[in-house]
């Protein structure tokens, strides 16, 4: 009977707390998201499934959790916190994504930049609020719109705020279609929403052969830090366009990024323990994030406004929130916002053009940071 | 970590040094990119001129030009045998 008590101390039920009660809820809230909402359904799911593993109180001298030595979560979870993972995400990124508008319109390679306003007026708000500058970079970094670039600078500037952090990215990720239509309604003229844009022209394939190597070249001589993610970018994006690496390039972006996906997802979620999660430093991160989203869509937005009084043929501002990345989610928000003024006028195409600069202009604006802030 | 709001922070951090050579950074990168890609197609037209565009070891995909002018051409084909059919035999 005795080992019958001892047994029942050592259930989950019994060591069970309200912060891990709370985090399962919010680790099944996530899954239902994802299944019920198909918000981000890839990534909210393991992060969710995760969620809720990792919330079940391990036993003590049992190596269970993400943060036992040895357990083979800790293993799963090595590829988050050493920054692994996400470059891999970033070479399967690269081979399905077609530059071919951001190439056919080169001038919207700028509204990636200017979305990019939200990592460095968040840094600020998070230094204001008492940060460090290692995790205001770490936690500004949210406002890129880009999950794996979140992970790789938190791992390398703030590994103990990695969670929050890549939940934070990955909920307002979700979250675009939510966030971004009151911001580009109220930044924007309705005679603004309704301009139509040339069609692109005709990219060649020596053109999308030769951008990534060029496009590798400028951005990691100028930010070296960004060289990990730029060069799997933009390799992936080579074995594509190559034409002569058609099997890899079909790996990179099939089998591999999803096996990939399964294991960040998963180990990030598995990261939430209640313990280390529920802190009001995670608060003030989920508030940081949401205002770098906002100040990112509207940077690309007004900067679009101000591309239009001086150049000819005008660009519709509402394709400048999609460079905030969040590839194609934010392409695919501009698309539905257009098309509820305009129905014919297609506005995604256009909008991919920013959306894929605003991943490379994420990943130089995370090697800005590594290379400012590294102790 | 405790809340402690204070413009002292932000100055002790460099916070704003950061943030001006961050954008003047991202802003430089893309431009340039943005050049390049501006001024590649001139350029190509030179280099094809002196490598012109050969055999390839593998298949590249077909151009959207040559896909455009297939379903040309059966849209084409298509509205002449249906209007064709409204048309009084000479």
């Amino acid at each position: 009977m005795e080992i019958f008590y001892e047994f029942l101390n050592t259930t989950g039920f019994a060591m069970m707390t309200w912060g891990n009660a709370i985090m399962i809820l919010v680790g099944i809230t996530f899954v239902s998201l994802a299944i019920m909402k198909d918000y981000e359904p890839l990534l909210l799911l393991p992060i969710g499934f995760g969620a809720i593993v990792g919330n079940i109180p391990s036993i003590q001298g049992m190596a269970l959790n993400v943060y036992d030595e040895g357990s083979v979560l800790s293993y799963l979870y090595f590829g988050v916190s050493k920054g692994i993972l996400p470059p891999i995400i970033f070479l399967g990124i690269g081979a399905m994504t077609d530059f071919s508008t951001m190439l056919s319109n080169p001038k919207l390679v700028l509204l990636g930049a200017a979305a990019q306003v939200g990592i460095f007026l968040t840094l600020i708000g998070a230094l204001y609020m008492g940060f460090n500058p290692s995790e205001a970079g770490a936690i500004g970094i949210i406002g890129g719109a880009d999950g794996p670039t979140a992970i790789f600078l938190a791992s390398k500037l703030a590994p103990h705020l990695l969670g929050s952090i890549a939940i934070a990215a990955y909920s307002y990720m979700a979250l675009v279609p939510v966030i971004q239509p009151p911001i580009m309604k109220l930044l924007t003229t309705k005679k603004e929403r309704l301009i139509r844009m040339k069609a692109p022209r005709h990219v060649s394939q020596r053109e999308k052969i030769i951008f990534p190597i060029a496009a590798f070249l400028v951005a990691s001589l100028i930010a070296p830090g960004a060289l990990v993610l730029i060069g799997m970018l933009f390799l992936g994006n080579l074995l594509k366009e190559s034409c002569v690496t058609e099997r890899l390039a079909n790996t990179a972006r099939n089998a591999m990024i999803d096996i990939v996906t399964i294991f960040l997802g998963f180990s990030v979620g598995a990261s939430t323990q209640a313990q280390t999660f529920l802190t009001p430093q995670s608060l003030l991160i989920f508030g940081l994030g949401a205002l770098s989203f906002a100040i990112a869509t509207a940077g690309g937005i007004l900067f679009a406004k101000l591309m239009n009084l001086f150049i000819r043929e005008k660009i519709n501002p509402l394709i400048g929130a999609a460079g905030v990345s969040a590839v194609p989610d934010s392409a695919r928000v501009v698309q539905i916002v257009g098309q509820k003024e305009d129905p014919h006028n297609f506005l995604l195409m256009h909008a991919m053009a920013p959306n894929v600069a605003g991943v490379i202009g994420s990943a130089i604006c995370a090697g800005i940071l590594w290379s400012v802030l590294v102790k | 970590m405790e809340v402690n709001l204070s413009i002292q922070n932000i100055l002790d951090g460099h916070g704003v040094g950061i943030s001006i050579t961050g954008m003047v950074v991202v802003f430089a990168a893309l431009a340039l990119i943005s050049t390049f890609i501006a001024l590649l197609p001139a350029v190509l037209r030179i280099v094809n001129k002196i490598f012109p565009l050969g055999e390839t070891p593998h298949a590249l995909p077909r151009s959207s030009d040559s896909l455009e002018n297939e379903v040309i051409a059966a849209i084409g084909l298509a509205l002449h045998t249906e209007m064709g059919k409204h048309i009084p035999d000479k």
